[in-house]
């Protein structure tokens, strides 16, 4: 099934819930939730590393969501709109991280290691590098989004989704190749 | 070839991201060149590795939070708070024009005599009416008068030229312009002014200086601009007469006395002056 087919179904099929949510319809919403919940988590977990920061963030994803959801006109998926919301939320969370002194690491390397030690060394070694490449890393692997659909959540250029991936790409292989040795 | 443009492939190589030419150019090349094929083996390694970000993890259950978030009324300022941050915005803006604008509006109880204006006569006109000193180069032995003297322009307020002596009225107490200190001539005879239309008023930005003095000839105030305010030291009699001199950019000077104010509330009171 191609991309296209994917998120023409994944529309249509969230179409109804969100217009019953923007009519104030909380049990459309929690349905909204349930579906998107998990990918949102581990967007949010790849981006912050840390897993009960990323319940944290997920539940304000959706807290957002639902208070700017009138805003949403139905020109993009609505889960393209959801981790525009999720990976804004990440970004403001690790710039009030990092103004506390050394915590942004202490965060990272401190996470919980109750999942697969290979994910929580690729998550270590993603939470070291740059906030845009971790940003298009994430969204590339995690949600498995195509060059156009990164630039649309991130509203960037194409050109500039392709560069920046190729550089986090070459950033990450140098961080986690140093990592195992 | 060059190995250089192979290991710049060998990202979207492993990811499976190449036409299918470039693969079948990237592989064979691979397999003979021994350092391109660890770089792809490197390569594949990370694309392995970042792959295991596409595992979805399963989020907790945070539904019955979430619903408890989203049921609860939004928490807003409180009103009170959005009433003081108004209240204080217009107290700045309200303290702001008390600096800025004349305060004839803000001493409402008290007769507003104290106002200086048109205290700049044009210079350089036909009409010598509002004519300032003369330059020192003229004659200095002529004991010129003006032809119309300036005006009153409120109880207690006259203007009048340097070289002109100032000339007491009934009510109030004698007071001589201090010529010393505009003009080396002798001050003229006195004669009693005479009403007239006040000239015509100047620009502010027209003036080079402004400066206020006291009938001691002790400087109470100088500033240039629209709006002049004197206070009046505590110490000082209420009949205590102050001269307003104006120095225009040609170097003429315009002394306008105003004085003695006894009008004034408080022994502190503001004498206004405008110049426009």
């Amino acid at each position: 099934m191609s991309e296209g087919q994917g998120q023409g179904q994944e529309r249509g099929q969230c179409s109804g819930l969100v217009a019953r949510a923007q009519g104030g319809d909380l049990a459309a919403f929690d349905e909204l939730y349930r579906l998107h919940r998990d990918t949102v988590y581990t967007l949010c977990l790849n981006l912050c590393g840390n897993r009960e920061q990323a319940q944290d963030l997920l539940q304000e994803t959706f807290v957002r969501g639902w208070r700017g959801l009138q805003g949403f006109r139905g020109q993009s998926a609505f889960s393209t709109w959801l981790h525009r919301v999720a990976v804004n939320l990440c970004r403001d969370a690790e710039r009030r991280r990092r103004t506390r002194v050394g915590e942004a690491q202490a965060m990272i390397e401190d996470q919980p290691g109750d999942g697969d030690q290979t994910a929580e060394l690729v998550r270590a070694t993603l939470g070291r590098l740059k906030k845009p490449y971790r940003v298009v890393l994430a969204l590339r692997y995690t949600l498995s989004l195509s060059y156009d659909e990164i630039a649309e959540t991130l509203g960037w250029s194409l050109p500039k989704v392709k560069v920046t991936l190729h550089r986090a790409k070459a950033a990450f292989r140098n961080a986690y190749e140093a990592d195992g040795d | 070839m060059r190995c250089k443009h192979i290991q710049e492939k060998l990202s979207a190589y492993a990811a499976g991201d190449l036409p299918p030419e470039e693969h079948r150019t990237v592989k064979a090349h691979t397999r003979t060149c021994l350092q391109c094929r660890r770089a792809a083996q490197v390569a594949a390694r990370c694309e392995e590795a970042l792959a295991m970000l596409g595992a979805v993890e399963t989020a907790p259950d945070l539904s019955r939070d979430l619903r408890r978030r989203l049921e609860a009324p939004l928490r807003r300022r409180p009103r009170w708070a959005s009433v003081a941050a108004v209240a204080v915005i217009l107290l700045a803006f309200l303290g702001s024009l008390w600096w800025i604008l004349p305060h004839d509006a803000a001493l409402p109880t008290v007769p507003r005599p104290a106002v200086v204006a048109n205290a700049v006569p044009e210079v350089g006109a036909e009409d010598a009416t509002a004519e300032t000193v003369p330059p020192r180069s003229q004659d200095p032995e002529v004991d010129q008068q003006p032809e119309v003297q300036p005006t009153l322009d409120g109880p207690g307020i006259r203007q009048r030229p340097v070289a002109v002596a100032a000339h007491p009225t009934p009510s109030q107490t004698a007071v001589y312009a201090p010529t010393s200190w505009s003009t080396d001539q002798e001050p003229a005879p006195a004669s009693p002014p005479e009403a007239t239309e006040p000239p015509e008023l100047r620009r502010a930005d027209e003036v080079r200086s402004l400066l206020v003095r006291d009938a001691a000839r002790r400087r109470a105030l100088a500033k240039s601009g629209v709006v002049l305010l004197v206070r009046r030291p505590v110490d000082e009699p209420p009949s205590k007469a102050y001269y307003l001199e104006i120095t225009l950019p040609d170097e003429t000077r315009s002394v306008a006395e105003y004085g003695p104010v006894q009008d004034v509330a408080g022994e502190t009171g503001l004498l206004p002056a405008v110049l426009q």
